[in-house]
């Protein structure tokens, strides 16, 4: 079971490095937001398995339901322009063939590891946050709600016209 | 009981990171600009939670986490909705940076 979910841990960083790649240098705009939520996916992945469950829900729900979701829909509401074609599509492959190889050689030859994911005691850490940063809090929150009105003004104001 | 650091973690990690800053240099579209910042705010966050896994701090990394996954959210809608607007006005005719500058120069 342990070296199912290690080699499960390799195989999401090499697909990470994949669709970061992908999502940087493809062609088509949608296809790109589409690769970087795929991208946010295995990177929930990634936290699930060093056992921040609860960072990897609300990377999934917020990040890739919400934000990405909302990046796709735009770009694909755009005109797209013409772009200046990046073909990396060899050597990209060829990145992260070599880069699973090493993976693979660390895989093989390196130390016995074992994956001890934290308790994490999310009361313990919100009691923590309010002790500690609740300044913080207070600029976080008043920051989200400035970004909120901004963005509905900004919004509305383009419907005017 | 030994927790032993996931060297290939912080390798894809920081490899994110720097494919996310290529993209940010070599395109000049703002959206694949903002593409590429986000790719590579991936690649941090996956480094900040790996380094308070490796330091044995799980309640500091997933706190910062959380508050860069909100504020990171937030940003993407605003800079997206800005752009949006930007071309209901008609003051974004072109994506491309380059052309931008020329219609700012003429």
């Amino acid at each position: 079971m342990r070296v199912l979910l290690e080699v499960g841990m390799y195989a999401s960083t090499v697909l990470l490095i994949a669709f970061a790649a992908l999502a940087v240098s493809h062609k088509s705009m949608i296809y790109s937001a589409l690769f970087l939520a795929f991208l946010g996916l295995t990177n929930a992945a990634l936290f699930f398995a060093l056992g921040y469950a609860f960072v990897a829900f609300v990377q999934v729900v917020v990040y890739v339901g919400a934000s990405v979701l909302f990046l796709i829909i735009s770009v694909s509401m755009l005109r797209e322009p013409k772009q200046s074609g990046i073909s990396y599509a060899y050597p990209i492959t060829g990145a992260v063939a070599v880069l699973a190889l090493g993976l693979l050689f660390i895989y093989v030859f390196g130390s016995a590891v074992e994956i001890v994911p934290h308790v994490i005691s999310y009361s313990l850490m919100a009691s923590e946050i309010l002790s500690k940063g609740s300044t913080a809090i207070y600029v976080l929150f008043l920051l989200l709600a400035l970004g909120l009105i901004t963005s509905v003004t900004v919004s509305l104001k383009g419907e005017k016209k | 009981m030994t927790v032993t650091p996931y060297p290939f973690i912080f390798i894809g990690s920081i490899a994110v990171m720097v494919i996310g800053m290529f993209g940010l240099l070599r395109h000049r579209n703002p959206i694949r600009m903002l593409l590429s910042l986000e790719v590579s705010f991936n690649g941090a966050l996956l480094l900040l939670l790996y380094m308070g896994w490796v330091l044995s701090s799980p309640l500091a990394g997933s706190s910062m986490a959380l508050f860069a996954i909100g504020v990171s959210s937030s940003e993407l809608a605003l800079m997206v909705s800005i752009m949006m607007a930007m071309f209901k006005e008609g003051y974004l005719k072109t994506l491309d940076q380059e052309e931008l500058k020329e219609v700012e120069e003429s």
